[in-house]
This record gives C-alpha cells, structure tokens and sequence, in this order.
C-alpha cells in the first residue's frame, strides 16, 4: 500500500519491521545506520519513516533534525522507535517533528495502528 | 639451580606450543560461525513467520541436523525480545509447543551454573506459566547471578505465585539487593498493587524494607499509598521522609500538595529538595509562594529543583523566576536565570 | 661456589641472593595474578554473556552519568571526541566538556561545532576549583555542557565539572579516551545491582594505535606498525588487563585509570575530589576514597572490569613515552607517601595490609631493586663471586620469566576476548612477548628510576610548566 523507509541499526529489528509491514501490504526500504537513512529519504521519497533512535553515525533524533530542516523530506511522517522509554525523549522525540513514538519491545498491533494513523493523515494534506 | 632454568624453559617451550593450537581454535571457530550463520539464514524466514501462523513449526522441527535445535532456539528467543502483547503470546505458544520450555527447566537443575544462568534468563523471555514452579525454586539457587535470573523472569512471567516470594525476599535484604526485585516488580500488572500498600504499613521495624516498598509504590504510582505515605513524610528517619517525598511527586495526587510544601521546610536538605521537586511534578500553584522562598536555600539542589518546579508550574512560576533572576542575592538570582536560560535553549 | 670470606664479599652475596629472591617473588605474584584473572575474566564473561542489555537501558534504576572531559589544548581531536561521546548508548547522561583555560582554540572550536549559547549559571564550589568563567549548553544537544574555566590543571578541571554535573554518577575520562558505543552501560551495571556498596568502577585501557579509527571510534583492532606502540600494546595487556583483573579479584585495586573511570559523586565529594597538587591524581584520588571509606567503616565494593572498553593512543617516541612513566613513577610514589600511615594498617583492612605493601615493594621499589639488581649481579658474575649457573638462573629469573608473563598474557587475550581478527596480528603479538622484555622493560626499569629521583630530589610539587598543561593519564 505505501513505502515504507525503516531505519535500525538492530539487524534482528530491522528484519522482523520489514517482514511485519511487507506481510500487511507495503513495499519497504531499509536502512542500517543513520546516514543512510538520511540518504535513502531523500533520494526515494517514502511514505513513511520508522526510525530508531539509538543508532551509530548519526542517532534518530539528528536524523529526524536534518529531515525536517530538508525541503523534500520535511512532510514525510516519521514514527520513533526505540529502547529509551524516559518521558523526555518521547517529548523531545515529538517536539522535534516525529509524528508518533512507539517503544520496544513494540506490539505490532499498535505499531500497525499508528502507521496506518500516520499514513491517513498524510493523505489527507 | 640448572633445573630451574630448564623448568623455566620448558614452560615457555609450552606456551609457544599452545600456539599453534591457537590459530587453529581461530579457524575451526570461524567455520562454526559461519556455518551457523548459514543455517540461521536458512531458518529465519520460517521463524519470522511464526507471528503470521505459529501453528507452522514443521520446517523448524523436521530434517534438522546437529546444533541446528540450539541455532533455532536462539533465533526465536531473540525475536520474542523485540515483541510484546499478542505477538509475545504467539510466540510463548511456540516455545511451549517445541519443548523449547521444557528443555530450559531441566536445564535449570544442571550443575553448571552458567547453563542455570542461561536458562532461568531464557525462561524469562520465553514467558510460559509452566515453568514457574521451576523458577521458585530457582530463586534458592546457591549462585547469586541465577537467583536473580530466576527473580526477575518470574517477574516478566507476571505470576501472583511468585509474588509474595519476591516481596518476601526483597525484605530479606542480607544478601539480596533489593532494587533488582524492584525492577522486576514495576513491570507487573496492576493485580499485585492490593498486596503492596499493606506490606508498607508493616514496615515499623525494618527500616530497609520500608524503603524499597516506597519507592515500588511511587515507580507504580499506586494511588493506595498515599495516606501511608503522608504520614511517612512526617517520620523522624531521613532516609524515610526523602524517599515518601520523592513518591508522592511521583504518584501524582494534588492532595498531597499542602504537606510537601510543609516539607520544603524540613531539617533536611535532600527532602526539601524532593519535596520541591514534587511540586513541580504535581502541578498545583499554591506552591508557588513558599518555592520562592525555597529559591534563597542554603542549598544548591533545593534552589535548583524550587527553581525547575516554578518554571514547570508555569504562569505566576515564571513570573516569580523572571523577578528573581534580576534583583536581589547571588544565589536565587542565579538559580532562577540558569534555569529561564535553560529553558529558553530548550535544554 | 663462594670464595673469599671478607665480610664485604659476604654481603655482596648476600644482596645478589636477595636480588634473586626478589626478582622470584615479584615474578611469582605477577604469575598467580595471571591466573587469577584469567578465572575472573572467564567467570565474569559468562556472567554477562545472556544479559538483556535492553532491561538496563529501560530500568528507571540505572542512574544517570555525568561524564567529565578535562580539555587542554585539544583542538585538533575535541569536536570529533565529543561527538563520539554523545553517541555513548546510555539512557540518560550529560557530557561536561571542562576547558581549562586553553591557550589554543578548543572553546572556539567547540562553540562554532555544538552552536553554544552561554547561560547564567548557579554554581556551588562541592569540590575546590579555579574560577569558572563561563558556562555554556547546546540547543541541538541538549546532553552537552561546555565549561570555561582559569587553567588550574587536570584535577582541577574534573572538580570543576564535578561541581556543575547534575548527576550522581560520574565517569572521569581523558579529552582522548575513546570510548566504546556500549561501554558506559557496561560500566554502571554494579552500581545497578549493588547501588549502596559500590563506590568506583575501572574499565580496561587499549592501545589505539593501529587501529581503524572512524568518527572517534575504533572499527576494527589493529596493531601499530611502529615497535614502541607495538611493544605498549603486550605491556597493557600484561600489567592493565590481566594484572588489574587480578587484583580487584582480590580486592585490591589501588589504581583506576584516569582515562576511564566510574564513580559515585557523593562519595567524591565527601573525600574532597580531586587534589590539585600530586601529580597522579586519579591514583591519589582512588587512594583516598578506599581510606575515607574504611575510615567510615562503610561497607563499600570497587571493581575492575574488563569488558568495558577505552582505546588510548600511546606515546610513539620514547622521549614522551619516558616522560609519562617517570610521571606515573612521581604519582605513584607521591600517592604512597601521602596516605603512608595506611601502611600495615590493619584498620585499613586488605588495602592496607596487602596492597599498599604491593604496590610500595613491587611497583614503587621495583625499578630500584631491579636496576641495582642488573648491576651487581653482573658485576659480580664479571669479577668471579658467583658462578655461571647462578648468573644463568638469575637471567632467567629475571627475564625470561618476563617472557612468559607477556606471552602468557597474549594467549589468554586470545581465549578471552580475541580483540584481534587478524591471525598475523596474533602472531605479531607473541613475537613482541619476546621483545617486550628484552630491552623494553629495562627501559622503563631506566626511566620508573628517574622518575624516583626526580621525585626525591624535588620534582615533588607541580613545577609552572608542568601545571599549565596537562597530559594523558
């Protein structure tokens, strides 16, 4: 249904994110590191970013700064994902543009709902 | 005297032998590495599709060679890491029904540590309420390292049986440390909060115990506790009022307002911190007056935490941090500008 | 064997069987604590080989760190090291960056990198420290504090940022210390489990040189093409890996490093901080928290451990490489003679009554006795008071003993953690084991003397010179 760009440095993570969005429909892009996250969104223009937050080179909350501060990447609705569950970097997390912010271990139940949340409101600009 | 030497020499003759064995180690430990890595490519996608179907275990259970059994298990105990709610449950089932569970029990009674270690670990992701019988009886295990595997997987298993023996244990505290108990206990489920509040008010002569209960109650923020808690603030051990004043900013509830800001006049430092602390947190503007006040305490932390809960509470909070921060001592002048500064970063 | 009966060639003898006493024992307790850590390594590394690192990241327990990076004329690696430290994977934590009063353009450096802004800021002197001059903090990286301060030196520098950290733990690192992504989190695990006993946590130290370095970290191991590093590399494995496992497994660990240690702040605090006018501070300092704690009678744990991870870059010219054991010589003695009344001490428990004795006979005095060792036996094997056989043995005693010491070193590296992908380097290091003490170790032994002498005869305080800057633990 949408492509998807998911960013983790976790390669377990990465492959379990990409066979959970791949099973309900999306066609998906993957990134190991922050850099290449960074690339990859404004060279293929997804739909959708999940974004971990712990991640070397360039963590996700830099990652989600240069993407919003980019013309062609600063629309694209990015969901946070990671192991830090402290109130302020949820906070910050969403202050610094993130659409949404979901914790691991993550139910893919929620994460669905949230992207698909994501996804609707896009289409709707 | 010559045989020494030769002593000496024969010892280094033996370690340059070693050598040679070495590299050799170095190779054959490569080779199973990649050889599993092989295999486990071989595995994922049927491992991954578990959380489609997890009826679907026959390509992970048939034709397997060596090793592979152990491969498999470490491939779905990492995915059961990365999820929670109805996909854990799935994959709980497959573990169950692989005898992946069973395998870890017996492993528990190994005389190896390590293997106990490992095992009482793994039953913790795994998560199936069969294997709590084994894991209380793990928590007597001799090694410390198993004894708190075992904790804080029963933990994760969110089992009431297991309960009352982790708050029994915590109490113990001659050789536990209690705070690990306490990790496991805040992620439990909200049916163990009736058991906690009354094992807090028993605590009139174990002062150790009492604290670990106060903190568990303010990480949980079981709205039971505060009148316990009230009167705690009250208590003539420190190391009391300090942790029931940092509970109750945590807890949330508005009527303990008009006690903290009591204690923001108490004897000791470290609780007038906390309490200006939790009067940030709990968001009620009566503060506002006496956290001014606290601004000129002699105290570095207290005149930081009066000045971050006069920022939090916003409106005449700020105000007040706006004034002090141009006229009048050192102290509270600086404490207030640091923070507006702060804020105004966004840091 | 013995001719002659003058009293003189007597005690001649007699010292040449000492000598050969003391080189057997020394060498017999470097061996024990080899062995000794090679079992609390392997013990330890099973312990944590299924730990859920994920769980301490969440825990709301694990506690927040304040890591200290004193800065003096580091403008070439700062931003970079910086960088890499705000990369640290920890839950919650704040870099301190203390410019001490930097004659080059660190600050400035740092100001155009981080986008500083200055604030006012409240600040309680805990621990003695020159004037701060300026406080600043980062609106893209909320986890960085900037200090500038009035040079006051390395100890001045971590008090000072001791008395702006908001935390309670804090981790004392060198301005080039690189710090491994997971190490920090490695670092505070006792402190999790154990949060009222343990005091202070020490990481290992790695030879960076040769190494594949990339954004501030270390990529892959490697071994340095130059013989100094090379030989550095052995020497850290022998005497800071496996010889300081050892010792904390008997809990006798005098020596933290200074580019890499964890400490509880209040206990910092409450035993002063940093002590300005000793040349090995982060010694002096660990010294006196073990006396201020025993003194207490607090029950209190330090570890060492040896999977948490700085990379260092050694000196490569024995010029500096000889000015920085004659310092850790000075700072060793000077810590000793400090605290001497814990000396023997029995209420200073096994500090007092088995490691200092160690650390004075066979740290402290060692290169005396070792290089006066070389001396007189070989004179007197020259002049005919003792025969081949004796000379022999103690040629073996006192080097090729050494010789297993090093090699034995590299092969439990190898079982333990094999840092090194490559095979050559594997062998490489064996080779070194050989060359390490022949030649090498007299080398220190040369320089570790003159270090005692420049103590002694008034190298004692910090001269100008030396104050101003400060250099690499």
């Amino acid at each position: 249904m949408a492509r998807i760009l998911i960013a983790d440095d976790d390669s377990g993570s990465l492959k379990l994110l990409d066979f959970r969005l791949k099973s309900v429909g999306h066609e998906t892009i993957l990134a190991a590191d922050g850099g290449k996250a960074l690339e990859l969104a404004t060279k293929e223009d997804p739909d959708l970013i999940v974004l971990d937050v712990m991640m070397p080179v360039m963590d996700g909350f830099q990652v989600l700064r240069k993407l919003k501060a980019r013309e062609e990447t600063k629309n694209i609705p990015v969901i946070m994902l990671t192991s830090k569950a402290q109130e302020k970097d949820v906070v910050s997390g969403l202050e610094g543009g993130a659409t949404d912010y979901v914790t691991k271990p993550f139910s893919f139940a929620e994460l669905n709902a949230r992207v698909n949340r994501a996804l609707a409101s896009r289409r709707q600009n | 005297m010559l045989e020494a030497i030769y002593t000496v020499i024969a010892l280094q003759i033996i370690i340059l032998v070693f050598v040679p064995y070495l590299i050799l180690r170095r190779w054959v430990v490569n080779l199973i590495e990649r050889y599993a890595e092989t295999r486990k490519s071989h595995f994922e996608p049927h491992v991954l599709n578990l959380l489609n179907d997890p009826t679907t275990t026959e390509p992970l259970e048939s034709n397997l060679r060596p090793g592979d059994r152990k491969l498999i298990k470490d491939l779905l105990l990492q995915q059961a890491t990365q999820l929670k709610g109805e996909d854990r449950r799935k994959m709980t089932a497959v573990f169950e029904k692989m005898g992946y569970v069973k395998n870890e029990m017996a492993a528990l009674r190994s005389r190896r540590w390590w293997r106990r270690l490992e095992a009482a670990i793994n039953l913790g992701i795994m998560q199936s309420q069969i294997s709590v019988a084994a894991l209380i009886h793990a928590v007597k295990d001799p090694v410390e390292d198993v004894r708190l595997a075992a904790v804080r997987a029963l933990g994760q298993l969110n089992e009431p049986r297991g309960l009352q023996l982790l708050l029994d244990t915590m109490e113990e505290r001659n050789h536990w440390t209690g705070s690990s108990i306490i990790e496991t206990l805040i992620g439990m489920g909200p049916e163990i909060n009736p058991e906690i509040v009354p094992r807090l008010q028993a605590t009139t002569n174990n002062i150790n115990a009492r604290l670990l209960y106060v903190q568990l109650c303010g990480l949980r923020k079981i709205a039971e506790a505060l009148e316990p808690l009230l009167w705690l603030l009250r208590n003539p051990d420190q190391e009391t009022r300090i942790s029931a004043a940092r509970a109750l900013g945590q807890l949330g509830d508005i009527s303990a307002v008009k006690s903290l800001i009591d204690s923001l006049d108490d004897k000791t430092w470290e609780v007038r911190a906390q309490a200006a602390k939790a009067l940030g947190a709990l968001g009620d503007k009566q503060a506002v007056a006496k956290l001014k006040g606290s601004l000129s305490d002699d105290n570095w932390w207290v005149r930081h935490n009066a000045a971050e809960a006069l920022y939090r509470l916003g409106g005449e909070g700020i105000e007040v941090l706006r004034e002090t921060s141009h006229l009048g001592e050192e102290a509270p002048r600086n404490a207030s500008a640091q923070v507006l500064a702060e804020r105004a970063l966004g840091v | 064997m013995f001719s002659g009966d003058s009293v003189l060639i007597n005690i001649i003898l007699g010292f040449n069987l000492a000598v050969l006493g003391y080189f057997i024992a020394i060498n017999s307790i470097y061996f024990g604590l080899l062995l000794i850590s090679f079992f609390s390594i392997h013990r330890y590394r099973r312990r944590i080989q299924h730990e859920q690192w994920r769980r301490i990241i969440q825990s709301p327990l694990t506690r927040p760190v304040s890591v200290l990076v004193p800065a003096y004329n580091e403008e070439l690696t700062i931003v970079e090291s910086v960088k890499s430290l705000l990369m640290l994977e920890y839950p919650e934590f704040e870099v301190i960056v203390v410019n001490d009063g930097s004659k080059d353009r660190t600050l400035e450096k740092l100001k155009a990198a981080f986008n500083l802004h200055t604030i006012p800021a409240d600040i309680e002197e805990k621990v003695r420290c020159q004037p701060i001059v300026g406080v600043y903090r980062s609106p893209d990286n909320p986890s960085l504090v900037v200090v500038d301060k009035i040079n006051g030196g390395k100890a001045d520098a971590l008090n000072a940022g001791i008395n702006i950290s908001r935390y309670p733990l804090i981790c004392a690192i060198d301005a080039d210390s690189l710090i491994e992504g997971g190490a920090l989190l490695r670092m505070t695990k006792p402190f999790l489990e154990r949060p009222e006993k343990t005091a202070a946590v020490g990481g290992i130290v790695r030879v960076a040189n040769g190494c594949t370095i990339e954004a501030g970290r270390v990529v892959r191991a490697g071994l340095s093409r130059a013989w100094l590093p090379l030989i550095q590399t052995v020497e850290y494995l022998r005497a800071f890996l496996f010889g300081r496992s050892g010792l904390s497994a008997l809990h006798s660990l005098l020596i933290i490093s200074g580019a890499f240690g964890v400490f509880r702040k209040d206990i910092v605090i409450a035993a002063s901080g940093y002590r300005h006018d000793t040349v090995g501070e982060d010694i002096e300092l660990v010294v006196r928290i073990h006396r201020y704690l025993r003194e207490q009678k607090r029950e209190y744990e330090m570890h060492f451990l040896p999977d948490p991870v700085c990379w260092t870059e050694v000196p490569e010219s024995p010029k500096s490489l000889g000015r920085q054991r004659n310092r850790w010589q000075r700072g060793l003695i000077d810590t000793l003679c400090i605290h001497r009344r814990m000396m023997l001490n029995p209420r200073y428990g096994v500090i007092g009554m088995v490691a200092f004795p160690y650390f004075a006979l066979f740290e402290m005095l060692a290169p005396i006795i070792e290089l006066s060792g070389y001396i007189i036996v070989s004179l007197s094997f020259a002049f005919g008071m003792v025969n081949f056989p004796f000379f022999a043995l103690f040629l073996t005693i006192a080097i090729l003993i050494g010789v297993i010491l090093s090699t034995g070193s590299v092969v439990l590296e190898e079982l333990s953690f094999r840092r090194y992908p490559k095979t050559s380097d594997l062998l490489k290091l064996i080779a070194t084991g050989f060359l390490e003490n022949f030649g090498y170790r007299q080398m220190t032994v040369w320089w570790r003397v003159k270090g005692f002498w420049d103590y002694f005869t008034g190298k004692k305080a910090w001269g100008m010179m030396e104050r101003k800057g400060f250099v690499r633990t």
